[in-house]
């Protein structure tokens, strides 16, 4: 499979690696104050990288259930934090609902692939439930994200509004839908953006990586084709939970806003 | 436990401040029966509007009761009830569009019962010296009087039986404070059972307006008769 003429060696990374002084430059010649930040993250994400690698060649080795479960787990757990770090306004039990939300979604649709789709030999195979499971969890986080953040901004901005339409006989319901669906309509607006010029402005990361691993263009497009698909349906499966479960928070059920339990949190 | 003819009665209503560190209402008595016009006077921060949030349940009480026609409300009745008395704010808020699309709004409700107002909007509009174009007005090119003129129209083409009218003329023009006290007084008087309560920090208007006035002191009622020797006979700062 592999061709040794593109096996990608760490003096090559290193070559690579330079290019983030193109971001540091920038941020000096524009005084950004972005150059900390860009050299911390850029060695995060490379630290992050080489252990999971690390981690990942130790569990293809040893393919041991337990061990694959811990670490899906483990990932999903950040991905349900890490769908809050951004968001401006919180709640009692937010955290809670993004992380139900994040591996409600991704758990779901990660299952009908393993099991229906892929269907390795064993259900935890690492070489599919983990890739998989990643790709979709780091989309939904994503969208998750941005669904809190629109829907609990845009509740405090239009509390006017909102008001209005409960004075004048709204239910809780009515008076938020307008809100709900404008998060939803933002938090899934990357992934149908993506879904349109995917193939014409962009080939996408997973298959650009299992094409230049040596995998026959065909075999990828498939791969990438089934994924989007998963993303797709996790994204709007995660936003509508996390959405609804904060509907339910927010608002009262003797219909309206408990404005107290929103908290400005930067 | 209420007696003929009372619409709407509160009971020891209590609201602390969300740090709880005071309190917001403190112990209200307030009843509002058929055909009353009730004043509300009272300092800024008196409690006054928090008085009518907490009547149409918009804002939740610690301690106390709310009696619609002598029931407490279940949870499901609540959008009916907010038909019935309406709370007009001070400030009114409109979705963005015409004053057409805002008056018809609130008539697509789940909980509305005409698919049609039940008012004529023009002679509604002629009564406060305004004509039937303002119908296709942006909301956001309205001024503050024509704000409340809609905001109040909103509400009765839904005949409620109560208003919660808070300081609907505040910060109005003469002409515009007249127009607004003549359609509140065209509405009373259309129908016996209804009635009205007044926030205003004009005394005046509220002896004008109002048969029976109740005065608010840091979120108590201090006195509820105009007879009362301590009813305020001076403006509100």
């Amino acid at each position: 499979m592999n061709d040794p003429n593109f096996m990608l060696t760490w003096s090559g990374v290193a070559v690579a690696s330079l290019m983030i002084l193109v971001n540091v430059a920038i941020s000096f010649a524009l005084r950004l104050g972005l150059a900390k930040s860009i050299l911390v993250s850029a060695a995060r994400m490379t630290i992050q990288l080489a252990i999971i690698g690390l981690v990942l060649e130790q569990l293809f080795a040893t393919r041991d259930a337990v061990l694959i479960l811990v670490l899906a787990l483990a990932m999903t757990l950040i991905a349900g934090i890490s769908a809050v770090r951004r968001v401006e306004h919180r709640y009692r039990g937010v955290y809670w609902n993004a992380l139900f939300s994040v591996a409600a979604s991704a758990w779901l649709v990660s299952a009908v692939a393993v099991l229906l789709v892929v269907r390795p030999k064993v259900w935890y195979d690492p070489h599919v439930l983990i890739p998989m499971l990643g790709m979709v969890l780091g989309n939904s986080l994503t969208a998750i994200s941005l669904a809190l953040d629109r829907f609990l901004d845009e509740i405090k901005r239009r509390r006017g509004e909102i008001e209005m339409l409960l004075t004048l006989g709204a239910t809780r319901w009515e008076s938020c839908r307008e809100t709900f669906a404008s998060a939803a309509r933002t938090a899934m607006m990357p992934i149908l953006n993506t879904m349109s010029v995917t193939g014409l402005v962009s080939l996408p990361g997973m298959m650009t990586g299992q094409i230049l691993g040596g995998a026959l263009p065909m075999e990828a497009v498939r791969y990438q084709i089934m994924i989007m698909f998963l993303i797709a349906a996790a994204i709007a499966i995660g936003v509508t939970g996390v959405l609804g479960l904060t509907f339910l928070r927010v608002t009262s059920p003797e219909h309206r806003i408990r404005w107290e339990a929103i908290q400005n949190w930067k | 436990m209420t007696t003929k003819g009372e619409i709407l009665v509160g009971r020891n209503l209590t609201r602390y401040r969300s740090d709880r560190m005071g309190v917001i209402l403190d112990s209200v008595d307030i009843k509002i029966s058929v055909g009353d016009r009730v004043g509300l006077v009272g300092q800024s921060g008196s409690g006054k509007s928090s008085l009518f949030r907490v009547l149409v349940k918009l804002d939740p009480v610690e301690r106390g009761e709310i009696f619609y026609h002598g029931r407490v409300l279940t949870r499901k009745e609540i959008p009916t009830f907010r038909r019935h008395v309406v709370y007009l704010p001070q400030r009114p808020s409109f979705a963005p569009g015409t004053v057409l699309e805002n008056l018809v709004g609130p008539l697509r409700l789940a909980s509305s019962k005409n698919a049609l107002s039940t008012i004529d909007y023009e002679s509604w509009l002629n009564r406060a010296g305004k004509t039937k174009s303002l119908l296709d007005q942006s909301v956001d090119s309205l001024s503050g009087g024509e704000q409340q003129i809609v905001s109040l129209l909103r509400a009765i083409q839904l005949e409620p039986e109560v208003l919660l009218l808070d300081e609907p003329t505040a910060a109005l023009d003469a002409t515009s404070t007249e127009a607004i006290e003549q359609l509140v007084d065209v509405w009373h008087k259309n129908s016996p059972g209804r009635a009205y309560a007044w926030t205003s920090h004009n005394m005046d208007q509220i002896k004008r307006r109002c048969d029976r006035i109740i005065q608010m002191e840091s979120g108590r009622v201090v006195s509820s008769d105009l007879s009362d020797p301590a009813a305020p006979r001076k403006d509100i700062p």
